[in-house]
């Protein structure tokens, strides 16, 4: 007989009233993820289930979901460490739901727009100078940071990003931070101004769980209170030296 | 075009999982740290006053009531003591070139502070 295990999966259509959650029994394999078992009852016994993935090796970010209620890449969450089931699979908190476990990552775009996530440069030098370098510190100051996906799960941890919808929030905060510190970017200024608003990132009260679920050890919360120190910093130095002022 | 779900989050967020629990208590923390600090400044003033204007208010004190809530306060000071010592190397992070002080020594250093403002004031009441 073949071991099973349960899940609880979140079914919706925009012409329902409610969602619900639809009970399913796929095989049980050591070496399978969450991702797998969706993609079985997919094949094999729904094949109206939609949700979202592509690379499967927790790089692109996209198969984020939420897992007995934490927010999970679910090409990264085994099976086996779940058990005994059942797996209640449901769509990231604070987003909309299109249909089943696909969500609206369309204002999570927008603020990431918002930041400047790009090298800014008031003048870009010749080519024939070559390329900006950069020493291993001047990397170090900013590699941590640059690791994010965009996979969303931190928005999805985050109960300011549920209450407050104009909320930048943390993968935002956290990549125009790390354009803040790369040496080859001129672009902190513009940033600095977006970033300090209220609904930047004195909106966060230091929840912490963006970076406990963050799949790439990226530490959004931490950048926050980094940036927090900054601005902090900034507005005392206006005050005690006026002229400083920009 | 379809119209997406909404999925709102209700006043109950807190209690959904256990570290939103633990930041809401450690928020709440900074409550119950002010209503002690004015309990205190009140015995201050109160000892600036007369020796029965003291007395009185320490037997209100005393009280089984103020005495759950001084216990209860302690507890609360200790967490927000610890979670807020345990978060600074978040906020602090001290780099040369490629080497990051690590966070033990950041969190070490304010615990090496307050004991020794602790030993401050232990010696003060004890020696005065």
């Amino acid at each position: 007989m073949e071991r099973t295990i349960k899940l609880d999966v979140y079914r919706y259509r925009p012409d329902w009233d409610r969602p619900t959650l639809q009970p399913f029994e796929v095989p049980f394999r050591e070496d399978w993820v969450v991702l797998d078992a969706l993609n079985y009852i997919k094949d094999v016994v729904d094949g109206s289930l939609s949700f979202r993935w592509s690379c499967r090796m927790g790089v692109c970010g996209s198969c984020g979901m939420m897992v007995n209620g934490r927010p999970e890449l679910t090409c990264h969450t085994f099976l086996r460490d779940c058990l005994p089931g059942p797996i209640r699979i449901e769509p990231l908190q604070n987003f909309a739901v299109e249909r089943d476990l696909i969500v609206d990552i369309e204002p999570f775009m927008q603020k990431l727009q918002a930041v400047k996530p790009w090298l800014v440069r008031q003048a870009e030098q010749p080519l024939a100078q070559g390329e900006y370098l950069q020493s291993p510190g001047q990397l170090a100051a900013y590699r941590q940071f640059s690791m994010c996906i965009n996979c969303t799960l931190c928005y999805a941890a985050c109960p300011v990003v549920g209450r407050a919808e104009d909320f930048l929030g943390p993968a935002a905060l956290a990549l125009a931070q790390r354009y803040n510190l790369d040496s080859r970017d001129q672009g902190r200024k513009e940033r600095h101004a977006i970033m300090f608003q209220h609904e930047g990132i004195w909106d966060c009260t230091f929840v912490g769980e963006c970076s406990a679920v963050c799949p790439k050890h990226v530490d959004p919360a931490g950048v926050i209170q980094q940036a927090k120190l900054v601005a902090a910093r900034d507005a005392y130095r206006s005050l005690v030296m006026p002229w400083s002022r920009r | 075009m379809t119209t997406p779900r909404c999925r709102a989050l209700g006043w109950t967020w807190w209690a959904a999982r256990p570290p939103y629990t633990l930041v809401l208590l450690r928020e709440l923390s900074a409550v119950v740290m002010a209503v002690y600090l004015a309990l205190l400044v009140v015995l201050l003033q109160r000892a600036g006053q007369d020796a029965e204007a003291y007395e009185e208010y320490l037997g209100f004190l005393w009280h089984p009531l103020m005495v759950l809530f001084h216990v209860v306060a302690f507890a609360f000071a200790v967490l927000h003591t610890v979670t807020w010592f345990q978060l600074t190397p978040k906020a602090i992070v001290l780099r040369y070139g490629e080497f990051k002080v690590p966070d033990f020594f950041i969190i070490a250093q304010q615990y090496a502070g307050w004991l020794v403002m602790w030993a401050v004031v232990l010696a003060w009441v004890v020696f005065t």
